[in-house]
């Protein structure tokens, strides 16, 4: 039931996906371009690695935030204001599947942006496949699952569908400069380097980049070479804080997600 | 025919020995400091339709919305089923089915897509989506963006949701509001339809005339407290029968007689001087009234334009109540 629900679910979300131009714009074009970026830098390099390529991983990391977090934010508040999270938390919908749903179509569509856009770094960049493909998948789909439950608590604090790209906002700039996505933070002092690298990007990027290089990006350039088991080993420590950032999502989406508007 | 089903469906609600399909003990609900329920208590046995009647404001919705499980009540009980709606939501969704008083739809999607999506997810499928669709006249819209519907195929459309997977108990908030007369009166032979096949029903509504043609029994709330419960007949009965006519020009209001001890209430309505008197529900005392005013008429060589005897019209209670406070 849950699982036949999730799966309705998601299916509905794919589907509508196409019919928003705003949800277009989010979810496929704008990532899409965001990937396409890395593509220009052919040479160079950035932290021990070719600067296109660490670039493109950075970008895996980052549309995440468009596709998963700024969409679903977007979806859960204009849901309540039209009040459909009303209709569906008056059906047999669970709220397991109605978040679980939602969360699966973004992360389908995150999923194959990761697969266009590392195809494009192989034909573009003289990129590689991931070294550890299983590693990198599970980094993209964690840091998918890790929004799912922030959205949500951030749609508690947007008013209306077009406000969601105001509120995430900050969030974005925080992230976005902190993750390392686009630039190393080697030079910055080492209390800004450890607050920057407990941020929710943070561990998505580093996974990502061992996944992708089978390097260990945990540690400062020239990232060591780790084999397949290493890099498991390397990357322990940051898929544990993503799990943790999913937590504390889930704990602050408890308190703030609002099933209807609050006139009623 | 509609009267028959009606009679039997007494009946079979009068003879059931059933538990109560939706039972409310007590219940309060506060919202800060404005306390929209006031300790209301009531009971919906099973198969029976049931109106919550009231003024805008008297706490219809926050009491349906309680019994469909949106929120816990402050104080007091709900149970749906047997089960509380909220805290056992699992086992209560799975039979209920709820309109809400407006919107909730995905409104990128088609009609026909709307019913596939909801029925897909529905725990039966008595009916496919194009009889899903007939059974609310929206067969031609099947193709429609719900945003481009208008309030009354919404409110079908809705209607069509609710009811799709047969629920045992059906919720229904304003069902009928914004609907042409046509479809008014579809949406109450589906209703009544339902009812017929035993589906038990909660609803609210401004529509005295729908109140008065669905409910098996009724409760007028104002302000937070039910003030009068029972069928309609029996709330009608409580507030006795009236007498009214055009009163002859040029008599001063204070000569017109007393009948049964009630002295008449005159009000002036495009310009002529209308006198009622409300009696008690006796019909005898009634009569002896009409009598006694036609022989002061007849005395008096007046002629009482536009006289009419009538009982109680639910109108006439709905408002007393809510002019009561």
């Amino acid at each position: 039931m849950l699982l036949n629900h999730t799966l309705r679910l998601a299916r509905l979300d794919l589907a509508l996906l196409t019919r928003n131009r705003m949800a277009f714009f989010t979810t496929i074009a704008f990532p899409l371009l965001l990937g396409c970026v890395a593509l220009l830098l052919k040479e160079g390099f950035i932290s021990g690695v070719s600067s296109g390529l660490y670039i493109l991983t950075g970008m895996l990391a980052l549309i995440g935030f468009f596709v998963t977090f700024m969409h679903l934010t977007t979806v859960f508040t204009v849901r309540r204001e039209d009040l459909v999270l009303k209709r569906m938390r008056g059906s047999v919908l669970s709220e397991a599947a109605i978040f679980g749903g939602s969360g699966l179509a973004c992360t389908i569509i995150y999923v194959l942006q990761v697969a266009v856009i590392v195809t494009l770094g192989i034909v573009a960049l003289g990129g590689h496949l991931p070294r550890n493909i299983p590693l990198l998948f599970l980094g993209v789909v964690l840091g998918s699952v890790m929004f799912v439950p922030m959205a949500a608590a951030l749609s508690g604090f947007t008013k209306s569908g077009e406000s969601a790209q105001i509120t995430v906002l900050p969030a974005m700039l925080i992230l976005a400069t902190t993750s390392q996505a686009s630039f190393p933070l080697a030079g910055m002092p080492d209390l800004v380097q450890r607050i920057a690298g407990a941020l929710p990007l943070s561990p998505v990027v580093d996974v990502i980049r061992i996944g992708y290089f089978g390097q260990d990006f945990t540690q400062g350039a020239p990232h060591p070479a780790v084999s397949f088991v290493e890099g498991w080993v390397a990357a322990g420590p940051r898929l544990l804080l993503i799990v943790a950032w999913i937590a504390v999502g889930v704990l602050i989406a408890r308190k703030h997600f609002r099933w209807e508007p609050r006139s009623s | 025919m509609i009267s028959q089903t009606l009679v039997e469906r007494r009946q079979k609600v009068d003879t059931s020995e059933n538990a109560p399909v939706i039972e409310v003990r007590g219940l309060h609900q506060k919202y800060g400091d404005f306390e929209a329920v006031k300790g209301i208590s009531f009971e919906v046995r099973p198969g029976e339709l049931f109106a919550l009647l009231g003024t805008n404001g008297a706490g219809k919705t926050t009491t349906i919305e309680i019994l469909e499980g949106f929120r816990a009540p402050s104080g007091g009980s709900v149970r749906v089923l047997g089960h509380d709606p909220f805290t056992e939501r699992a086992k209560v969704r799975p039979h209920t089915g709820l309109m809400l008083q407006e919107g909730g739809f995905f409104t990128d999607l088609t009609v026909a897509e709307t019913v596939r999506f909801w029925r897909d997810v529905s725990p039966r499928k008595p009916y496919s989506v194009a009889e899903t669709l007939g059974r609310v006249e929206l067969e031609d819209k099947a193709e429609v963006q719900v945003r481009q519907l208008s309030g009354g195929q919404k409110r079908r459309l809705d209607l069509a949701l609710a009811t799709l997977a047969q629920p045992k108990v059906l919720f229904l908030d304003e069902p009928t509001t914004g609907m042409d007369p046509e479809a008014r009166r579809n949406t109450w032979t589906l209703i009544q339809d339902l009812v017929s096949a035993g589906t038990t029903v909660l609803l609210t509504t401004h529509y005295l005339e729908e109140a008065e043609r669905l409910a098996d029994r009724l409760a007028i709330m104002h302000e937070g407290r039910v003030e009068l419960a029972g069928t309609s007949a029996e709330v009608v009965a409580q507030q006795g029968n009236r007498i009214r006519f055009r009163v002859p020009d040029a008599l001063p209001a204070d000569r017109l007689p007393l009948l049964d001890g009630v002295r008449a209430t005159t009000e002036l309505r495009k310009g002529q001087v209308t006198a009622e008197y409300k009696l008690g529900a006796d019909p005898e005392s009634t009569q002896q009234s009409l009598a006694q005013l036609i022989g002061w008429a007849t005395h008096n060589r007046l002629v009482l334009d536009r006289l009419e005897v009538r009982s109680a019209s639910l109108e006439d209670v709905f408002l007393e109540v809510a002019h009561a406070a």
